[in-house]
């Protein structure tokens, strides 16, 4: 009888983390926080959006990029990048909250 | 020629007035645009009359806070109607000519704004704003915006009109802390201004682009689905329907007292679209009717047939509402080429009546220069043509505006101590060799001059009530003394009935005389009472004004208690509630005092969803049997409640009927008019839950997007791009991992070429089978990790824990290790070495098979690095597999 067992790291050919992503979801934050100025029930919905479903999703695709990439030998760690992932899902949410209460008190109006 | 006549009205009259008129001077600026083209000097047609005005301005007048909603149409036709964007132009000049009228005086009342725009739905363009000089330009930037929205779809009046309704609805709540209604600084005056190129339209939506931004149905046209010209020809219908059916859109703008100024965009409007547009307005329009309510009270339709006609007309209105009133006809004059000459003169006569003089001129082009001559004599106030000016001159502030290149204002408002009195002159002069032309002059005169009631007498039904007033100034001060001759009239209201009376009231004295027959049949708690002076000045100046109303409380005969106050106002209602206030009763003379009860409520306009009101009382009957009975020198206090149906934005108002009995006569019943503003406010369970749901989807679904793009792009490297081997290898207890060859001898591990094979054929990308196991891949719960493989023995491995069945691997093979453990030959070892298989202790050795995978290409650079990782972590693998194996032996 036979089992299998564990696994080696792959080789791949990368230099770091995608900090694009991350970069993106912060942006989009940052962009939210501007509609918060705007005040308009259109800029709320895409001031929700850009805080809550881009950082995520940009943050997501960040760990799943660095992940793969840090299984290569000529992945390069960058400290202090990985601290920016919870700013941004933090800042994120807090700007969508918001948002999402102007929204909700338009639409229970 | 000479200013003969003019209107007089308080100073808070004339303030709050002006700030209305601040309206109409926008307006005004909007005009040329709408049509410059139809430009004709000649046009003067009729200015705008009529209650509406006069409703604005009284209840201005009456100390209320004007609220405005510019609302602006920004349907795409405007890129054709409206191409240089003169609507945005017209807006910022009236918010120029409120934000100066508001601040021009010291007892100015107060002015909120709104921009709004609207084609498939009202739009707020942004937040209600108090008007003054700081805020004037954050409301020009405002509706500077306007200029990029001109490709809305529709041109939905229904939805404008509500949505401009509840605004205001709204914003009187805030502004009056639900009091509105109250008087002084608790009243509000609603107001529209509607610009709009033309005829309501509803288009149909081609696209689904289309249907994105601007819905596929309306609720007015339920089951109505917009995709096409006949179903939203459908809709429009339905549209115009709920606009203007009894108690529709448009009823509830005029039940709601707001008054409603129309304008259209466009001179090109067809001669229907018009109609109904005046209709929507008025009630009326040629051949079109709009509501069962009349709309004269509270709509002014400012038509864009002749430009100067409107702009004119804008001016009229303004000037009215302002306190002013023309000094006569117009006057036409022949632009003066040059030089000053008499035919281009106008001549203006100002006395120590006169609190300002407004002239309004078209010009034949924008070339006409202004020459003002004050009576004061010296070097006359050059303004240069296209130019404006504001400056005092003359012992006056003298105030010269152009809102358009072919018309022109002028304001001379005396300053205190000046000597401004005497004739002034006005000279349009182009230059030499100019076009010439006529200028047609529109001269208004405003005075502080009105007549007031020198007493506020009780008015019983049936009796003759003695009305005495007396002319005075502003400021209350005594005016005999420069009045030539005057004639009163006051005209006294029922509001109950709406029945009106007018009663002239002749000379006695320095005061004016006359007596209202209050009818028998008067059940109304007030009548009101508006004064109309007709008066010369010593200088000879004709003057008019007409005082804001004063209500006159209505008293039951003697023996029956007395009802107060004379109009309800109640509290507001945001959201579900009631509205409440008291009613007070008095006892009677007499020994018995009489008694009172309160009878059903006449609702005469509330919103749709507001209907039935349900009205409530504690501390009396609703029956004469229930009927209680004031204690004598207590006032009884009744408190009256007031419940809407349903959520509504909007104003209630209507009559309460109130018994009252005494011991000897029949029941007497006193109507007292009520009013209170409903906004929908919010739904805070609605609110609450939307808000929550949101949260939670924006967290929520962007983690199942990444989960589902997870799922979708998961796959192995191209096993056709792999190589792997399969090695015998054994653990000894030390940890080193040696390899066994085939013919059984036992060497340092290493991995050579010619131990791989390619996979091609394994399989594919999400599963393949090589060596006995099966490869597939998996995604990973956690929506931020990487996905991994899952390698399974071929047809399972049942006694082994499911940890030693299911290995994870990374999906890019190539560089990747398994090992798989051979307990059948790890046994036979214990055995061959110690006699036993050991139950507890680790086995001398651990045998299995290595599998690697390398890329195609050099394995050597590949293998180096594995075959340091395997010696590391495979020792350590290979007992834990065995760990399980003993483990599942035993139990």
């Amino acid at each position: 009888m036979t089992a299998p067992a564990v696994q080696a790291p792959a080789a791949s050919g990368t230099t770091g983390p995608p900090v694009l992503y991350l970069v993106l979801g912060g942006v989009s934050v940052l962009t939210s926080i501007g509609l918060l100025m705007v005040g308009t029930m259109t800029a709320n919905v895409v001031g929700y959006l850009l805080a809550s479903v881009l950082p995520i999703l940009s943050v997501g695709l960040f760990r799943k990029v660095d992940l793969r990439r840090r299984l290569g030998l000529d992945y390069r760690p960058r400290p202090g990048v990985d601290r920016f992932v919870p700013i941004v899902l933090v800042a994120g949410v807090l700007t969508a909250i918001l948002h999402i209460w102007p929204i909700a008190t338009e639409l229970a109006s | 020629m000479k200013a003969r006549t003019a209107r007089t009205r308080t100073a808070r009259s004339r303030t709050a007035a002006a700030l209305v008129g601040g309206l109409v001077v926008l307006a005004t600026a909007l005009v040329p645009w709408a049509a410059a083209s139809a430009a004709d000097s000649s046009g003067q047609g009729d200015a705008p009359e009529g209650k509406a005005l006069e409703t604005l301005s009284t209840c201005v007048a009456d100390g209320g806070r004007l609220l405005v909603v510019l609302l602006v149409d920004e349907s795409g036709s405007l890129q054709q109607t409206d191409p240089d964007d003169v609507r945005v132009s017209a807006a910022k000049t009236a918010l120029t000519g409120l934000s100066d009228l508001a601040t021009s005086t010291t007892n100015a009342p107060e002015v909120d704004v709104l921009v709004s725009a609207f084609s498939y739905d009202f739009q707020r363009v942004g937040e209600w704003t108090p008007l003054d000089v700081e805020t004037l330009p954050e409301l020009t930037d405002s509706v500077g915006t306007l200029a990029a929205r001109d490709n809305g779809m529709d041109t939905d009046i229904t939805h404008a009109l509500d949505g401009a309704r509840e605004a205001l609805s709204e914003r009187a709540v805030e502004v009056t802390g639900g009091q509105n209604g109250t008087g002084g600084n608790d009243k509000v005056c609603k107001a529209i201004l509607l610009f709009t190129d033309g005829r309501y339209d509803i288009g149909y939506r081609g696209t689904p682009e289309l249907v994105d931004q601007f819905g596929d149905s309306k609720d007015y046209a339920p089951g109505i689905v917009l995709d096409s010209r006949a179903s939203a020809a459908k809709a429009r219908a339905a549209g115009v329907k709920e606009l203007c059916r009894p108690g529709g859109v448009a009823d509830q703008v005029r039940a709601d007292g707001i008054s409603l100024l129309t304008v259209p965009l466009t001179a090109q409007l067809r001669l229907r679209d018009e109609a109904f547009l005046s209709a929507v307005t008025t009630g009326k329009g040629l051949r079109a009717t709009c509501g069962e309510r009349d709309g004269t009270d509270t709509g002014v339709y400012v038509p864009a047939g002749d430009v100067v006609a409107l702009v004119r007309a804008f001016d009229s209105v303004a000037t009215q509402i302002a306190g002013g009133t023309p000094t006569g006809g117009p006057t036409t004059l022949t632009v003066c080429q040059g030089d000053p000459c008499e035919q281009g003169t106008i001549e203006v006569a100002v006395d120590e009546s006169l609190r300002a003089v407004h002239l309004f001129a078209s010009l034949p082009d924008g070339k006409v220069a202004l020459s003002l001559d004050a009576p004061s004599g010296g070097d006359p106030l050059e303004v240069p043509a296209g130019k404006g000016t504001t400056t005092t001159y003359g012992g006056a502030t003298v105030v010269v505006r152009r809102p358009d290149a072919k018309a022109l204002t002028i304001d001379i408002t005396p300053k205190a101590g000046g000597d401004a009195t005497g004739t002034w002159k006005a000279t349009f002069v182009t230059p030499e060799g100019g076009k010439g032309g006529k200028a047609i002059v529109q001269a208004f005169g405003f005075t502080d001059l009105e007549a007031v009631l020198t007493d506020t007498p009780p008015v019983r039904a049936g009796q003759p009530v003695p009305l005495r007033a007396k002319i005075v100034r502003a400021q209350g001060s005594d005016a005999s003394s420069i009045i030539d001759s005057a004639t009163v009239t006051a005209t006294v209201t029922d509001p109950v009935s709406g029945r009106r009376v007018e009663v002239p009231l002749r000379p006695d004295g320095k005061e004016y005389v006359g007596t209202y027959a209050a009818p028998a049949s008067l059940t109304s708690s007030l009548v009101e009472v508006v004064l109309r002076l007709r008066a010369t000045t010593t200088d000879g100046v004709a003057l008019t004004s007409t005082s804001p109303a004063e209500s006159l409380a209505t008293r039951r005969p003697p023996g029956y208690p007395q009802i107060g106050p004379a109009r309800l106002a109640l509290t507001a209602v945001t959201g579900e509630g009631e509205a409440t206030a008291d009613l007070v009763a008095i006892a009677g003379d007499g020994p018995a005092g009489g008694c009172v009860w309160v009878g059903p409520a006449d609702v005469r306009a509330a919103p749709a969803d507001a209907a039935p009101v349900v009205v409530g009382v504690i501390g009396t009957g609703r029956t004469k049997a229930a009927c209680v009975r004031p204690a004598k020198g207590t006032p009884l206090t009744v408190e009256v409640t007031m419940t809407p149906a349903d959520r509504a934005s909007g104003t209630v108002s209507g009559t309460l009927r109130v018994w009252s009995a005494s011991a000897a006569g029949a029941p007497v019943a006193t109507d007292v008019p009520f009013e209170f503003e409903m906004t929908r406010g919010v739904d805070t369970a609605k609110q609450i839950t939307l808000a929550v749901g949101l949260l939670v989807a924006g967290i929520a679904l962007p983690m199942l997007l990444l989960l589902a793009m997870n799922a979708v792009s998961i796959r192995f490297q191209a096993v056709d791009k792999v190589r792997g081997a399969v090695v015998p290898v054994v653990v000894r207890r030390n940890g080193e991992v040696v390899r066994v060859g085939e013919d059984g001898r036992r060497d340092q591990l290493s991995l050579f070429g010619s131990d791989f094979e390619s996979l091609s054929g394994a399989g594919h990308r999400r599963r393949f089978t090589w060596a006995g196991l099966v490869f597939s891949v998996r995604t990973s719960l956690n929506p931020f990790a990487a996905g991994y493989a899952v390698a399974t023995p071929e047809g399972g491995a049942a006694d082994v824990a499911k940890e030693g069945r299911r290995v994870e691997l990374d999906l890019g093979l190539a560089g990747s290790w398994v090992f798989l453990y051979d307990q059948d030959q790890t046994n036979a070892a214990s055995m061959r070495i110690l006699g036993e298989v050991p139950a507890h202790d680790p086995p001398p050795e651990i045998h299995g098979r290595l599998v690697a995978f390398v890329a195609e290409g050099p394995v050597a650079p590949q293998t180096a690095r594995m075959i340091d990782d395997v010696a590391t972590r495979l020792p350590s693998t290979a007992n834990r597999l065995d760990g399980l194996a003993r483990d599942a032996r035993r139990g």
